[in-house]
This record gives C-alpha cells, sequence and structure tokens, in this order.
C-alpha cells in the first residue's frame, strides 16, 4: 500500500532546485509532485512520484492503492537522487544534466551493477565537482544507469582507474525477479 | 479440448500443428520514447532483425541472438515484447489524449502501457489488478515505460462499479482459462477441466457487468480473451445483451474471424458475428477474442 502526500512548501523547495540542476524543472511544471514516506532498511526515506494533474484528481485514497504515475527519485535529508526511472526520464527531457557516456564494453558492465574505468568513457558533460552523481549513457545516449564521481574524470592520469561508481543500472530489474520499488 | 476445437475452429488441425511449435514474437515500440525508425536502427546494429507488421509501431523479431528481453533498449523501456493479438486489442479501443480509462485486469501491464502510450501519457489510467503477486511486474513494467499518468490498484474488479466512477474507456482483458497460448505455455493443453471453463465465464460476465456499471454513455468497452473457449467468448456477450438488452451495441472489430452465431445447440445473438476470433494459423497471433461494446 501507498499513503501519498503533496510535498510541504520546504520540501517543494528543495525538489524545485534539484529538478533545475537535472534540468527537468519546465518539464514537471505541468505535472503534480507526491511523497510517499516510507521505512527502508530501518530508515525512513521519501519516495517522489509525478504524475499528471487528471490522474492526481482521479486517485482514491484507498487500502489498495499500489502506485502512482512515476516514482522518479528519493528525498534525503535536503536533496534529490534520481530512481532509474527518474535517469530514463532525465535522459530524454532534462537540459544540461550531469552525464557520462560509456563504450559497449562498461554497458555490458555497468548493466551488471559493476563501476566505470576511465578509458570506457566515451564523452561526459556537466560534470563540476567530485561526487557529482550522474546520468550513464550508452553510446546511443540510451540511459543505463546511475552513478556517482569518485574523483575528478578530468585528469588524464586516471587512465586505469576506477572513476565511476555504479549505484543504480538498469539490470536491476533483471536481476531482481520480485522486482519493488 | 480437441474434439470441441474441431465444432467450431477452422482448420483445426493446422491450428493444432502450429500450436506444437514457438510463435512469433512481436515486439511494440514505445513511442512515448523513441519513434519506429530509431527502435529499427538501434536493433539493427545489435543485429536484430526485424519484420513490418500491419501496425507503424509494432515489428516482428524475425532473427535475434539476443535474448529479446535483455537488451539495454529492452531495458529503457524503448519496447514492449507483446503479440500483436494484444495491441489489436487495445487499438480497437480507440483511444484519445486526455480521456480518463479503465483496465480492469491489468498485470503484467503491457496493454496498460499501450493505452498510456495512445494517450501520449495525458489524462488518467485507473489500473486494477486482484492478484497481488502480480503487481510488481505491473510496476516494473509502467516504470521502465516511462508511464506517468497511471494509479495501480489491487482489489477484486467486481466491485468496481461501487467506485461511483466514469471512464471514456474500459478494457477487460478478461482472466481465463488460456487455451490460446498453448504454443507459449504447453501446460495449459490439461491444466484445466470442463468445470474450470464453466467457473471462468461465470468470473468473466460478472466482471464485465461490472465494466458497464463504470462506463460513461457512449463510451467503449474491450473485453477480450486468449481463449478459444466459447463459454468465455460469444457465450459471455451473448448473456449480457439478455440481461442489457438494447443499451450495449456490438460494434464490428477490424481484424480476424466473425465471432461465431452458434456453439452446439446454442444461437447466439446475431450480432455476435461483430466480435472477433484470432487464430494462430490464419492471423500469426496467439489464439485471441475480442468484442468492441458501445454503451448507449
Amino acid at each position: 500500500m501507498i499513503s501519498y502526500r503533496e510535498p510541504t512548501r520546504q520540501e517543494l523547495t528543495v525538489l524545485r532546485r534539484s529538478f533545475n540542476h537535472w534540468g527537468i524543472f519546465d518539464y514537471v511544471l505541468d505535472k503534480e509532485i507526491l511523497l510517499n514516506e516510507r521505512k527502508l532498511n530501518g530508515s525512513k526515506i521519501k519516495e517522489v512520484y509525478l504524475t499528471t494533474k487528471d490522474n492526481f484528481k482521479m486517485i482514491l485514497e484507498s487500502a489498495s492503492l499500489s502506485h502512482i504515475g512515476m516514482l522518479i527519485g528519493h528525498m534525503k535529508r535536503r536533496s534529490f537522487v534520481p530512481s532509474m526511472a527518474g535517469a530514463d526520464l532525465i535522459a530524454r527531457v532534462g537540459v544540461n544534466f550531469p552525464f557520462v557516456k560509456v563504450n559497449q564494453a562498461a554497458e555490458a558492465l555497468v548493466l551488471y551493477g559493476r563501476d566505470i574505468m576511465h578509458g570506457s568513457i566515451l564523452d561526459h558533460g556537466n560534470l563540476d565537482k567530485n561526487s557529482t552523481i550522474l546520468i550513464i549513457l550508452n553510446e546511443n545516449r540510451v540511459p543505463i544507469g546511475l552513478g556517482i564521481t569518485t574523483v575528478s574524470i578530468g585528469k588524464s592520469f586516471l587512465h586505469k582507474r576506477i572513476v565511476i561508481k555504479t549505484i543504480v543500472d538498469a539490470g536491476y530489474y533483471l536481476r531482481n525477479e520480485r522486482w519493488t520499488r | 479440448m480437441i474434439g470441441r476445437f474441431l465444432e467450431y475452429m477452422p482448420d483445426a488441425e493446422k491450428c493444432l500443428a502450429i500450436m506444437e511449435s514457438p510463435s512469433i514474437t512481436y515486439i511494440r515500440t514505445n513511442t512515448l520514447k523513441i519513434d519506429p525508425d530509431s527502435l529499427l536502427s538501434l536493433l539493427d546494429a545489435r543485429n536484430i532483425e526485424l519484420g513490418s507488421t500491419e501496425f507503424p509501431e509494432v515489428y516482428r523479431v524475425v532473427h535475434t541472438s539476443l535474448p529479446i528481453g535483455a537488451t539495454p533498449e529492452y531495458l529503457a523501456g524503448l519496447y514492449y515484447i507483446q503479440d500483436l493479438s494484444s495491441c489489436i486489442a487495445v487499438e480497437e479501443l480507440d483511444i484519445s489524449s486526455n480521456q480518463l480509462n479503465m483496465d480492469m485486469a491489468c498485470a503484467p501491464g503491457g496493454k496498460t502501457t499501450f493505452m498510456a502510450q495512445k494517450m501520449s501519457n495525458s489524462g488518467a489510467i485507473f489500473a486494477i489488478e486482484y492478484n497481488r503477486r502480480r503487481l510488481p511486474s505491473v510496476i516494473f513494467n509502467l516504470s521502465r515505460c516511462g508511464v506517468l499518468n497511471t494509479s495501480l490498484y489491487n482489489f477484486d474488479a467486481r466491485s468496481a462499479g461501487s467506485l461511483n466512477m466514469q471512464f471514456d474507456r474500459v478494457l477487460l482483458d478478461a482472466p481465463c482459462t488460456c487455451e490460446g497460448i498453448i504454443s507459449k505455455d504447453k501446460t495449459r493443453k490439461t491444466s484445466h477441466d470442463p468445470s474450470d471453463i464453466e467457473e471462468s465465464s461465470r468470473r468473466q460476465l460478472e466482471l464485465l457487468l461490472e465494466a458497464t456499471k463504470v462506463v460513461k454513455p457512449g463510451g467503449l468497452i474491450i473485453y477480450s480473451t486468449c481463449s478459444f473457449a466459447p463459454e468465455e467468448n460469444e457465450v459471455v456477450i451473448d448473456e449480457l445483451l439478455k440481461v442489457l438488452g438494447n443499451t450495449i451495441v456490438i460494434e464490428p472489430v477490424r481484424h480476424g474471424l466473425p465471432g461465431l452465431t452458434h456453439f452446439g445447440d446454442r444461437r447466439f445473438h446475431s450480432s455476435l458475428s461483430h466480435t472477433a476470433r484470432l487464430y494462430p494459423h490464419l492471423h500469426n497471433t496467439v489464439g485471441f477474442f475480442i468484442a468492441k461494446l458501445r454503451v448507449c
């Protein structure tokens, strides 16, 4: 069961700032943002859902409600981290979002949750600082995961080092037969 | 089962032979994310050969050396593996943007995601799935396909009428004995007996009656099953007509063979010929039945 609520003003400010960072601020303007608080491994997380205005009007608050629109990410303290579906949305409609584009060999590894070596990166953009969360794209710009930089990847001497840790990957769906949020 | 097939199935022996071999795989482009030509190019680069169908967004898989359900493009929701018959059922709903629509038995979400695609992710879909264990597959597919306009509920759709809601379109792909998918699941040959068909038929009529309560006047209901059994198809529609009379009009389905107008000693309403039967050996689909019902 899912029990949603609309974000508070403070939460909305955090989310809008994040949406601006990911380049989807304008896209979400005519949509409804909803939060669902639940416990995961003992700690409380806030799931962030995006849906159409029409769907929002039609939602029945009922014990049978199992899912709304798209789970685009989670709020952690004062930040927003996209889910795989959120990463996919950003890759399609976002502008100027942080990304790396990887080669085919790395694509296969990322889909098994493996990290990315410097030499596998074909292109990158909008990575201003270390520990930047980014979208991992394959050669055809299809989103395959979400990662975080471990070091500044612009430095050429890092050639044989892991520079991006994979946080979520699209293969996760298949590896977990009993898929949940 | 074979004796029954001979009663109403054209060229039943050929059909049975076809069902012993693997069925054709189709994929539907998820146009919420990519256009059909671009998908064709991406999969061609992976040596996946596709053939066209009568629907521009649906391809037939001619050859693949990769599992079609494990490519990065599949994981990214650029396409959905879906039989042509299921695509036809959604096509017949005449869906457009900004409608309020219902899917009464939605798992695993193939038709729901196609409906969302036809609606360009606008309006709203009220999706119901009674089997709790099947909810994760629906959520997975809705997420993978980038669907925004759907809410998923876990209850028995036989109480949908009590919601006091009205929808433009209602899809009832009813739970059935699945005789039509023997080529995909050989256990379907022996997994049911006549009492199961009877029970299934009773439940299907209950669901369909409920569908008529939630559709707006002038709205459409698509009733479909992946069964050949007349008891789960024409008999259900004929019973519905007996209960509701002139308030339901059966509109012609643009594909398949006409539905049966008699079975054994039973004669059905003549408009049952507007329903459609799809056969593996004639239409390159799984066995399928579709009725398009306009509510006055």
